[in-house]
């Protein structure tokens, strides 16, 4: 009879200590039975997605310029690169297939050959019918519900939410329409509009689009800079970083120096954000254009 | 006098009206607000008026650069077909464009403190350097056009081989070349006028002091020869100054095609005959081709969310007006026949050379499916694949090696039949365009909406092909498919390739990474099922094409003496067509449509001393596939993970090999 009392509360004490660990460890390794463990992602939103749910990836595609172009949250140091994102290297995923791979929309050609190789999941916050935010949501969730995080992600949206909310807050009493781009060269913008987390932040927030021409399926259009002469009350808000040279090219620029915008001290610079990625990205850029609309007009920061 | 030429000036008339009536649409529509200020906001802007910012900064050097610009390279492409002796030369034939535009992709990205110095020098080296490579290959040949027309290709496509493979690797970092490449005119200060009306200027001096001299090149060699004319000096002079013009207008505006090539053909034409004549008229439209085009892509800009480069949208529209033109241009007959000259002694014992081909490609294939990356914890080290690693190399390695083999194999016969079919020692499938048809069918598809079958790829580059070939055919009926004309219908549909594909890239669509690894070339999507089907399709277009050999043989000799041998030179040329444009279909839709190997395999081949027939068939066929696994090798593992197209790598192994090849000839 008093043997039965440990026999029962070994697993349970092994599972408590178990759980405990990974929680503290945010390591892959959770219950035996359930999720796959190495996953590989040739998505960067979903990586950025993965790592925000704690989970460290197996694999993820051109680890370099995720570094350089979503930079947030980082990518684990012991995550396997496996290539372009949009030829994930299969002679390198066959040698040790991972569990699961999470592919792009982009990337969806030849699954079925995938899928003798691993499962193989599509997962876009793109190209779905649903608007961008829906969209992210719901790709976060379908990540959750893969790797066994419903939790982090109700947490991760919860958060989400809050910043948005923090946001709106903050902005509400904002007038200015803003421009949001990214320079292509010293003579073109890649201006955002709908169908992206800008779209997203413009809508759920007091901000007003100064951009409301046609976009493409990103959400963008590709525009000379005159035509940001089109709302002269405009503020320009600037994603890092440059393409080489702009800065310099920008002084000779006499349409840039005759921008009203430009002119009145109304251009500023916010930090290197994937405007395509998920909840980390888009909180980090509310927080930027929070930061760049509620600061007085201080003027034309220099750039290089 | 020069208006006594009644068709270039009925022409010219009509593109300037049209230039006017788009010109005054754009004011009335974009500058409508400014009604009434137009002069005044020209000659000098209000400061705190943006528009008339924007029309005195942007409209204004907008249109007088595309007129120069235009101009420019008109001048440039009449002074090269005039030095060449040759209607093909242009400043993209002849290298300097990629030249210049490689110069500032690696100026970009390696020295960005270069660029701020002026990229206008650096483009002018890049040309510099791709036209003394075009000399060097060409100089033992005494700058023979035929010679110099081939290097230049060979080294344009070497070029934009790296230029490629750069812009793969760096696409976030390099967008801003994609607009600058494709040729986007907007302006935003005079700087570019003014550089390029300087230049313009100086080069039509120099060029006014050669016209007497280059008029005399009208008349046969020998006898400008004979009338004292060093004809070494005065190619370099003229071909000097266009490379000039040509690299001024690059670096300042970027890459504009079609002008160069179109302008002085359409002035020809149309009536214009003497040199001073031609280079006038060329000028004059070369200028109002440019400006229509820019004003037209101006009047669409406001519906679209994708930038339309002019550069790139020239020569779309200039494709079918060359295709149009094409019938009645005057070429063949007195000009320099071209199979003159590339030929070398005859190798005594080509079978052995055959078995050691063959063996080394054997060898080759073997190394390809074993040697490779494997991974050891976590990271992936160079090493032997051993018998475990059976299901790797059957499922991932081989399907990859035996398709570049087949495409390989595919292109060079391909291209031999065709360089043995012209005897003209620059055809190839991409010469011909039937790559470029798959291309574009492909390209078509991915331009439509998004959300796609994906099948239809393969349906559609099919149907691209279907329109090439008939393009081909009907533009080619009349004139028996004489080489020359072949080449140019093949280079007409080429750039509309080239348009669409720059046209692309600037769009910044993300799906350009995509495309750029396909054009490259890339073997990445072959499966088992699908090189199993390309090998029996191999297989079977190649029995086809060995036992044509007879014809093979008498088609070079030229039509006349084929068709004194009893041979029907037409039926056999429509059949020989048709086999070339089914080995380039099959061989492009699995590995994209570079096919730098369709014309460097024939030619390698003869280098190491196949000339008969057969032996130069199965010697560039064994070359094609050896090259194309080699490369497919390389692309695979010398940036593990990363991976580089197989097209690209041929192209940089095989274009090696072939310059050393010309240079000794």
């Amino acid at each position: 009879m008093p043997r039965v009392r440990p026999f029962n509360a070994l697993p349970l004490i092994a599972m408590a200590v178990a759980l405990g660990l990974s929680i503290v460890l945010m390591s892959t390794d959770a219950e035996a039975d359930s999720p796959p463990k190495r996953i590989a992602a040739s998505n960067w939103t979903v990586a950025e997605t993965l790592v925000a749910l704690g989970v460290t990836p197996y694999a993820v595609s051109d680890i370099p310029n995720y570094d350089k172009w979503v930079q947030a949250p980082p990518i684990p140091d012991s995550t396997l690169d496996i290539g372009l994102r949009n030829e994930p290297n299969l002679e390198l995923l066959a040698q040790n297939p991972p569990d699961l791979l999470m592919t792009s929309a982009l990337f969806s050609r030849d699954n079925a050959r995938l899928e003798r190789l691993m499962p193989v999941e599509m997962i876009d916050n793109f190209y779905t019918d649903q608007p961008f935010f829906d969209a992210t949501l719901a790709m976060t969730r379908k990540v959750a519900e893969l790797t066994h995080r419903q939790p982090q992600a109700e947490a991760l949206i919860a958060d989400t939410e809050r910043v948005l909310e923090r946001a709106a807050q903050a902005l509400k009493d904002s007038s200015t329409p803003l421009y949001v781009v990214q320079f292509s060269d010293a003579q073109h913008v890649r201006v955002f509009g709908q169908g992206n987390m800008i779209g997203t932040l413009f809508s759920r927030t007091g901000l007003t689009n100064a951009w409301t021409g046609p976009t493409n399926a990103w959400g963008y259009a590709s525009i000379p800079i005159t035509r940001l002469a089109e709302r002269p009350e405009a503020r320009i808000v600037i994603i890092k970083p440059y393409p080489r040279g702009v800065g310099e090219e920008l002084k000779d620029n006499q349409i840039w120096q005759h921008l009203p915008s430009v002119r009145q001290g109304r251009v500023s610079f916010i930090d290197p954000v994937w405007p395509y990625g998920g909840l980390i990205s888009l909180q980090r850029l509310a927080r930027s254009l929070v930061d760049v609309s509620t600061t007085s007009p201080a003027g034309v920061e220099s750039a290089s | 006098m020069m208006l006594r030429a009644q068709t270039p000036a009925w022409f010219a008339i009509c593109l300037a009206l049209l230039a006017l009536v788009l010109g005054y649409a754009t004011l009335e529509t974009q500058f409508a607000d400014l009604s009434g200020h137009w002069w005044q906001a020209i000659v000098s802007p209000d400061d705190d008026q943006i528009r008339q910012i924007v029309m005195h900064y942007a409209f204004v050097p907008r249109l007088l650069v595309a007129l120069l610009g235009g101009a420019s390279l008109a001048l440039a492409g009449c002074l090269m077909q005039q030095v060449l002796r040759n209607p093909l030369a242009s400043p993209a034939t002849l290298g300097v464009t990629s030249g210049a535009q490689l110069a500032l992709v690696i100026a970009t990205l390696w020295a960005p403190s270069w660029m701020l110095a002026g990229r206008e020098w650096i483009a002018l080296i890049g040309g510099i350097v791709a036209t003394l490579l075009v000399f060097a290959l060409s100089w033992k040949r005494r700058l023979a056009p035929m010679v110099v027309v081939l290097s230049g290709m060979v080294v344009s496509l070497y070029f934009s081989a790296i230029n490629s493979a750069l812009l793969l690797f760096h696409q976030e970092s390099l967008s801003g070349l994609f607009i600058w490449g494709s040729g986007a005119l907007a302006q935003d200060n005079w700087h570019d006028t003014q550089f390029l009306l300087l230049r313009l200027g100086i080069v039509m001096m120099l060029a006014l002091l050669l016209l007497r001299p280059l008029s005399l090149l009208d008349l046969e060699e020998e006898g400008a020869k004979s009338l004292g004319i060093s004809l070494r000096k005065l190619r370099f002079a003229g071909l000097g100054l266009g490379i000039f013009m040509t690299a001024c207008v690059v670096s300042a505006i970027g890459l504009i095609g079609f002008i160069g090539l179109a302008s002085p053909a359409i002035a020809r034409l149309s009536g214009a005959r003497t040199l001073p004549q031609r280079l006038f008229w060329s000028m004059i439209l070369g200028a109002l081709l440019l400006v229509v085009t820019d004003l037209a892509v101006q009047q669409l800009t406001p519906f679209t969310a994708a930038l339309l480069p002019t550069g790139a949208m020239t020569a779309a529209l200039g494709a079918p007006l060359l295709l149009w033109l094409l019938p009645r241009l005057k070429v063949s007959g007195s000009r320099p026949t071209p199979s003159t000259g590339l030929t070398l002694p005859r190798q005594s014992r080509p079978q052995r050379r055959l078995w050691m081909l063959a063996g080394l490609t054997v060898l080759a294939c073997v190394l390809a499916l074993v040697v490779g990356f494997m991974l050891d914890g976590h990271s992936a080290y160079p090493s032997l694949a051993g018998p475990n690693d059976l299901t790797l190399i059957v499922d991932w390695r081989l399907p990859r090696v035996v398709t570049a083999a087949a495409a390989g194999l595919m292109l060079a016969i391909a291209g031999t039949l065709l360089q043995r079919m012209t005897g003209n020692p620059m055809a190839s499938p991409e010469v011909l365009g039937i790559s470029a048809g798959v291309a574009i069918g492909v390209i078509t598809l991915m331009l439509l909406p998004l959300g796609i079958v994906p099948l239809s790829g393969s349906i559609t580059g099919f149907c691209g092909a279907v329109v090439a070939l008939l393009v081909l055919i009907v533009c080619n009926r009349r004139s028996g498919f004489a080489p020359e004309r072949l080449l140019l219908t093949g280079i007409a549909i080429s750039s509309l390739l080239d348009a669409m594909r720059a046209i692309v890239l600037a769009s910044e669509d993300p799906r350009a990474q995509q495309l750029l690894s396909w054009l490259g070339g890339s073997t990445y999507y072959a499966s088992l099922t699908s090189t199993a089907w390309i090998v029996v399709i191999a297989i079977v277009l190649v029995a086809l094409a060995l036992p044509l050999q007879r014809w093979l043989t008498l088609l070079p000799l030229g039509a006349p003496t084929a068709k004194a041998l009893g041979m029907d030179v037409d039926r056999s040329r429509l059949l020989l067509l048709a086999l070339v444009a089914l080995l380039t279909v099959a061989a492009t839709l699995v590995i994209g449509p570079l096919s730098f190997i369709g014309l460097m395999a024939p030619h390698m081949a003869r280098l190491m001393g196949f000339h008969g027939a057969r032996h130069q068939l199965i010697g560039a066929g064994l070359l094609g596939m050896l090259v194309m696994v080699t490369a497919d090798w390389l692309g695979r593992n010398l940036f593990f993970p990363y991976q580089l197209p197989a097209g690209l790598i041929a192209a940089l192994i095989g274009g090696v090999y072939f310059m050393w090849g010309l240079r000794r000839l």
